[in-house]
């Protein structure tokens, strides 16, 4: 069951609508363990380059890898990767527990074993011993941890979150957004993220991709990331006694590298 | 919904008419009966099942099928059972229909395969009127009986508003 967090490539990918394109040549990768944005104005493609990832669109042109397995012909059902949706889209009839352990039933999972799984992710969310409540007797953002929980429970390689916050007041939604990306880090799970909210972009991405027109516009990296180890290395080798003439000759190319080293790393 | 502006009667002759003669000879069987009442009263269930499908948010079973639900569970685990009033009241519309309809099966029912109803009207016309009174409570009481079956099977009310049986202090604050 131990599969741990994949990669998702894009290769060139293209999605029509009869004469409309929503995805126009797209390309674009995530790395294992790693939280990427999809950020732009409605209407940009950036829900509808999630659902192809999801498998809930098939991409008309291109192809799309999932841990360097190509899947651009598998249903969503036969994809490891799950779903959080705008709407929660909490099972009605069923209840929390039920509705978190419906990903394990439906694979066939022992009766037993999926009400654990699914309790367990439950007390992850922090919503242990709720299990039992109809899901329309919990607030907003209660249902929306749900959501997470169900779509955590499978431990699918990766997790898609479509505008997850965008039913919540600002208060709940600054605080749902940290837990998600607390709980991204702590499970090192792959996750790309859709939303319109710039500020919630900054806040949770390790990587954000902006799109407009239905192509990709920019894409920005997090100082956090592969700069910050850059800028780190660099000061440790301006640090080192051994090679001084090289660290003279890094901070030579770079005046005030030093500076900013000793800002990220005191961050860091 | 065209089957509601036809009268009975005319359904009945039509059924007559279209399947007295090869290849398809039916008259007179108790399939006709069936067929009849399938066709005349299947408008009101797909209209209710469509409406019932319509107020169901998409994303369920986009949900569902990113569970690795495939279409067949996604439709009987979550599809079904949210339809499942609709399903209810289409079914209790269509048995009573069918068991009180007299128009359409007067001309379709046989000697051996006759209907309570016509079977009921031919006593009063015979003056019989004790044996009609005694067919129709018959009939009223298997009915009922039936109708509370088919709620108490299919008909368990689960979702919807907080019923009155919620123990306030569970809810939340």
């Amino acid at each position: 069951m131990k599969k741990g967090p994949a990669s998702v490539e894009f290769r060139g990918i293209v999605k029509r609508y009869g004469s409309v394109t929503a995805v126009d040549d797209v390309s674009f990768s995530i790395a294992p363990g790693e939280l990427v944005t999809l950020l732009g104005p409605s209407g940009c493609g950036k829900t509808t380059t999630l659902r192809l990832i999801a498998g809930l669109e098939m991409a008309t042109e291109g192809t799309i890898a999932i841990a360097g397995k190509d899947v651009t012909r598998l249903s969503a059902a036969d994809r490891d990767v799950s779903m959080v949706f705008q709407s929660y889209t909490l099972f009605p009839h069923m209840s929390v527990l039920e509705n978190v352990a419906y990903g394990p039933n439906v694979q066939g999972v022992g009766k037993a074993r999926a009400r654990e799984m699914a309790n367990e992710k439950l007390a992850l969310v922090g919503l242990a011993g709720l299990g039992d409540r109809a899901p329309f007797e919990l607030s907003g953002g209660q249902q929306q941890r749900v959501a997470v929980a169900r779509a955590l429970v499978l431990e699918p390689q990766v997790l898609l979150f479509d505008e997850p916050l965008s039913n919540l007041d600002a208060k709940l939604r600054r605080r749902v957004r940290e837990e998600i990306r607390e709980l991204q880090l702590s499970l090192g799970l792959t996750v790309a993220y859709v939303t319109h909210d710039q500020q919630e972009a900054l806040a949770v991405s390790d990587r954000i991709i902006v799109m407009s027109n239905a192509s990709i516009a920019q894409v920005y990296a997090r100082a956090t990331g592969h700069l910050a180890r850059r800028l780190r290395s660099c000061l440790l080798d301006l640090l080192s006694p051994r090679d001084q003439g090289r660290s003279a000759d890094l901070a030579g190319l770079c005046p005030s590298a030093a500076l900013v080293c000793s800002a990220t790393w005191a961050i860091g | 919904m065209l089957s509601f502006a036809i009268p009975g009667t005319v359904v009945g002759v039509s059924y007559i008419l279209a399947f007295n003669v090869p290849p398809i000879e039916i008259t007179g069987g108790a399939l006709i009966l069936v067929i009849c009442f399938v066709f005349r009263n299947m408008p009101v269930g797909v209209r209710a099942g469509m409406a019932a499908l319509a107020q169901i948010d998409k994303s369920l079973d986009e949900a569902s099928l990113t569970l690795g639900a495939r279409s067949f569970t996604t439709i009987s685990r979550i599809m079904l059972p949210l339809v499942r009033p609709a399903l209810v009241a289409s079914l209790v519309y269509a048995f009573v229909r069918a068991m009180t309809a007299v128009s359409a099966v007067i001309f379709l029912v046989s000697a051996q395969y006759n209907m309570a109803t016509t079977y009921i009207i031919g006593r009063v016309d015979a003056g019989e009127y004790g044996v009609a009174i005694a067919y129709s409570a018959a009939l009223i009481i298997f009915t009922l009986v039936v109708i509370l079956l088919i709620e108490a099977l299919v008909g368990k009310r689960r979702l919807g508003r907080r019923g009155p049986m919620t123990d306030v202090s569970a809810l939340p604050a």
